[in-house]
C-alpha cells in the first residue's frame, strides 16, 4: 500500500475552497444583477411620461371647457411636469438608458422637440383661444402612440434582461450543484485517503511494537546469557587465581615468579572484564540499581587509589580538593567503579605521569576530574570513544568500548554528566559530575558496658572509625550510644544506673537480653559487626 | 471659518429672496401660489403647517455636493435640512413619513434616515433655484457622494422631486 502524499490533503482543501469561492461569487453577482434590473427606474420613467402626457391632455380639455385663467395655470403646471419627465433623457445614467431604448426610433426626441415648439405658444396662450387648444389636443394624440410604443420597448427589453438574468441564475444554480457534488466527492475521497492513511499508520505502529518487543526479548536473552556466563567463568577463574596466589608464596625462581606474576595480572584483568560484562548485562536488562548511603570522600579516594595500584598504576596522583565535604550521599562502590574504569581506560592512551585524578564538590554533585597531559595524538580516538563521539553499534562492541560503555551507563544511571573540556596548560579534562548531597558528619561517642576486656577490645577494634570514638570507663561526658553486654549480671539495677548516668543515650543490647523492653535496640548476634554498625548508625541518624 | 463662502452664501440667499420678491410682486397675490410644501400630522392629518419658498429659504441652509442618477457629475444642492423642516411640526419622531410629489407620486421614508444623514430639501442646484421643469421647486436630496452605502436603488427612489406634501403615517 503506497503512502498518501502529505500535500494531497492541502490540494484537496484548496480545490474545495476554490470551488466554494467560485460558486459564492457567481451567485452573488447574479443576485445583484437581478436586484438592479428589478429596481431600475426606466420602466417607471417611461410609464410616468405616458401618465403625465395624459394629465396634460386632460388639463387642456378642462381649459377648453372652463376657459379660465386658473385652468390655464393648471395647464402650464402640467406642461412643466411633463417637461420634467420628458427631459429626464437629457442627463444622468437614467437619461442615458432612456436614450438607449429610443435609439433608432426617435420617439423621445420628437416629443421633446414638440414641447419646445409649444412652450412659447403656451406662455402666450389666452384662455379663450379654443382653436390653439384644440390644435394642441389633436397634435398630442399622435404622441400617445409614440410613448406607448416606447414603453412597450422598455417592457420588452426589461423582459429580455430579466430572462437573461434568470438564465444566468439557472446556470449559477447548476454550477453550484456541480460544485457541491464535486465538494462531496472530494470530501469522500479525502475521508477515504485519511482512513487509508490511518490504517497504514496503525499497521506501522503494530509492526514497530512487534519489532520492539522482539528486540527487547532478544536483548534480555543476550543479557541473561552474559550474566550467566560471567558467573560461570568467574568461578573457574577464581580457581586459577587462588592456586596462582599460593604458588606465588612458594619459593620460585626469578623466571617462574615473573611468569606467575604475569598470569596473575592477566587473571585479574579477565576477572575485571567479567565483572564489567556482568554490569553491562545488568544495565542492558534494566536491573542495575544504585544503593545510596553516606560515604567518606577520603575513603573513596583511597579505594580508587588502591584499585588503580593493584592494576599497576600506583604512581597515579589521586587527591581530594580542599573544601570538599567529608561525607556525601551516594553509591560509593559504583562511583569508585566509574573512576577506576575511566582512569584505567585513559591510562591506555597516556603515561601515568601525565594523568591525575581529583575529587571535589560543586554544592550539588561530586565532581571528579581526570586531567590528561599531552600524549600520543593517535590515541585520541579513545577519548572520542569514551565520550560517545564515535559511532559504535550495539553489535560491534569491542573490548576497547566496554569500559566507556560501562562508565557512561553507570553515570547515566546515577543521573550524572560526563564531559571532555580543555584545561589549563593545554591539558584535557574528563569531567564527571555525579549528584551527591553532602551528609552532615556527626561523631558518635560510645560507652561500652562489659566485664570482658577481650570483648571490649574486639568491639572497639571493629567499630572504631572516623565517626566513632569510645568513652573511657570512668568518663562522665555524655555519650550517644551505650552498648550493654547482656552477659553482665543484674540487668535491672545496671540499666537504672546507666540511664541515670547517660540520659538521652541510645541503649543497645549486645545479645538477646532477659528483658528486651528495657533496651532501645537489640542486636541478637553481636558477632555480626556490620549489622551492629548499621544498627547504631541508623538509630543515631533517626 | 472662511469668509468668502459665507458672504457668497448670504449673497446667493439675498439674490434668491430678491428674485422671489420680484416674482411675488409680478404675479397676482395668492396664498395658494406661494405655498410649496405642506406638513401634516395627527389623526386624519388635522395638524398642518405650510411653507412658502421664502419660509424654506429663511431656514438654516445646508449645501451638499453629490451626484445622482438623473444628473451629470457632481452638483451642489442647497436647502434646509429635512429634519429641521420636520421639527417645525414635531414630525421628527414619527416612525415613517410619506413624501408626496406634485404628480401624486409618493414614497415612504423612515425618519431615521434624516437623523443619520444630512438630507436636505433642495431649493437650489449649483446656485440656481430649482424650477418645476428641472425637478423643482423642492427636491429631497441625500449626500450620496459622502456615504457609499447610499448608492442603492432604494435610496435613489427616495430622491423625490417636485415634493409638495410631507405627512406622518
Amino acid at each position: 500500500m503506497r503512502p498518501t502524499p502529505r500535500y494531497l490533503g492541502l490540494i484537496v482543501l484548496l480545490a474545495m475552497a476554490g470551488f466554494a469561492a467560485v460558486g459564492f461569487f457567481t451567485i452573488r453577482r447574479d443576485v445583484e444583477d437581478l436586484r438592479v434590473i428589478s429596481q431600475d427606474n426606466i420602466l417607471w420613467s417611461a410609464t410616468q411620461m405616458e401618465v403625465e402626457l395624459l394629465r396634460f391632455e386632460l388639463s387642456l380639455a378642462e381649459l377648453r371647457s372652463d376657459l379660465t385663467e386658473e385652468a390655464l395655470e393648471d395647464v402650464r403646471e402640467r406642461f412643466d411636469i411633463l417637461w420634467s419627465r420628458v427631459f429626464l433623457m437629457s442627463r444622468g445614467r437614467v437619461g442615458q438608458v432612456m436614450r438607449g431604448y429610443d435609439e433608432g426610433f426617435g420617439s423621445l426626441k420628437k416629443i421633446a422637440t414638440y414641447l419646445e415648439e409649444i412652450d412659447p405658444v403656451l406662455q402666450a396662450l389666452h384662455p379663450e383661444d379654443i382653436v390653439t387648444i384644440e390644435r394642441m389636443q389633436v397634435e398630442l394624440e399622435g404622441f400617445q402612440q409614440e410613448l406607448r410604443l416606447y414603453t412597450l420597448r422598455v417592457v420588452r427589453a426589461d423582459t429580455v434582461a430579466s430572462a437573461l438574468v434568470r438564465d444566468r441564475i439557472q446556470s449559477s444554480a447548476q454550477t453550484t450543484a456541480i460544485v457541491s457534488i464535486a465538494a462531496v466527492l472530494l470530501s469522500v475521497l479525502s475521508l477515504f485517503l485519511i482512513l487509508r492513511e490511518n490504517r497504514r499508520q496503525r499497521e506501522l505502529v503494530r509492526l514497530s511494537r512487534q519489532h520492539a518487543e522482539e528486540a527487547e526479548l532478544s536483548s534480555r536473552a543476550k543479557s541473561r546469557f552474559l550474566t550467566m556466563m560471567s558467573h560461570e567463568l568467574r568461578n573457574p577463574l577464581n580457581g586459577v587465581l587462588g592456586p596462582l596466589a599460593l604458588l606465588d608464596q612458594t619459593e620460585l625462581g626469578g623466571v617462574q615468579q615473573r611468569l606467575v606474576g604475569q598470569a596473575q595480572q592477566c587473571g585479574r584483568s579477565m576477572l575485571q572484564m567479567l565483572a564489567g560484562l556482568l554490569d553491562y548485562a545488568e544495565m542492558q536488562d534494566g536491573r542495575l540499581f544504585l544503593v545510596r548511603a553516606p560515604f567518606s570522600v577520603a575513603e573513596l579516594c583511597n579505594s580508587v587509589r588502591e584499585a588503580l595500584a593493584s592494576d599497576g598504576a600506583a604512581d597515579l596522583a589521586v587527591k581530594v580538593l580542599p573544601g570538599t565535604p567529608d561525607r556525601l550521599d551516594g553509591d560509593v562502590d559504583r562511583i569508585c567503579q566509574i573512576f577506576v574504569h575511566l582512569t584505567e581506560y585513559v591510562l591506555e592512551a597516556r603515561p601515568t605521569e601525565n594523568v591525575s585524578l581529583s575529587f571535589g564538590h560543586d554544592g550539588k554533585a561530586l565532581v571528579g576530574e581526570i586531567s590528561l597531559g599531552t600524549g600520543d595524538a593517535t590515541m585520541d580516538w579513545k577519548l572520542d570513544l569514551l565520550m560517545g563521539l564515535s559511532d559504535v553499534a550495539a553489535d560491534q562492541v569491542s573490548a576497547d568500548a566496554l569500559r566507556p560503555l560501562i562508565s557512561r551507563g553507570l553515570i547515566a544511571t546515577a543521573r550524572g554528566m560526563l564531559s571532555l573540556e580543555d584545561g589549563p596548560g593545554g591539558r584535557q579534562v574528563i569531567r564527571v559530575s555525579l549528584p551527591a548531597a553532602p551528609v552532615k558528619s556527626e561523631r558518635i561517642r560510645i560507652h561500652l558496658e562489659t566485664r570482658s576486656s577481650a570483648l571490649a577490645t574486639i568491639y572497639q577494634a571493629a567499630l572504631r572509625s572516623e565517626r566513632v570514638t569510645f568513652a573511657e570507663p570512668e568518663d562522665t561526658e555524655p555519650v550517644d550510644v551505650v552498648l550493654v553486654d547482656t552477659t553482665s549480671v543484674g540487668e535491672d539495677p545496671l540499666m537504672s544506673r546507666l540511664r541515670e548516668r547517660f540520659p538521652g543515650a541510645l541503649f543497645v543490647s549486645l545479645g538477646l537480653p532477659q528483658k528486651p523492653d528495657i533496651f532501645d535496640d537489640v542486636v541478637e548476634i553481636p558477632s555480626d559487626v556490620n549489622g551492629l554498625r548499621r544498627s547504631i548508625f541508623s538509630r543515631v541518624a533517626s | 471659518m472662511p469668509v468668502k463662502p459665507v458672504l457668497a452664501a448670504w449673497a446667493r440667499r439675498a439674490a434668491v429672496m430678491a428674485i422671489l420678491a420680484i416674482l411675488a410682486a409680478a404675479r397676482p397675490a395668492s396664498a395658494d401660489d406661494d405655498i410649496l410644501l405642506t406638513l401634516s400630522r395627527g389623526p386624519d392629518n388635522v395638524e398642518t403647517l405650510a411653507f412658502t419658498l421664502a419660509d424654506l429659504a429663511a431656514m438654516p441652509q445646508v449645501t451638499i455636493r453629490t451626484d445622482n442618477e438623473w444628473t451629470d457629475g457632481l452638483v451642489s444642492y442647497t436647502g434646509p435640512l429635512v429634519r429641521d423642516v420636520l421639527e417645525r411640526l414635531a414630525l421628527q419622531d414619527a416612525l415613517t413619513l410619506r413624501f408626496t410629489a406634485a404628480n401624486d407620486y409618493y414614497v415612504d421614508i423612515p425618519s431615521s434616515d434624516f437623523r443619520r444623514y444630512d438630507a436636505i430639501i433642495a431649493i437650489e442646484a449649483d446656485g440656481k433655484p430649482l424650477s418645476r421643469r428641472d425637478k423643482g421647486p423642492l427636491w429631497v436630496m441625500y449626500p450620496i457622494s459622502e456615504h457609499g452605502e447610499l448608492r442603492s436603488q432604494e435610496i435613489y427612489s427616495r430622491l423625490i422631486w417636485q415634493v409638495v406634501r410631507i405627512e406622518s403615517l
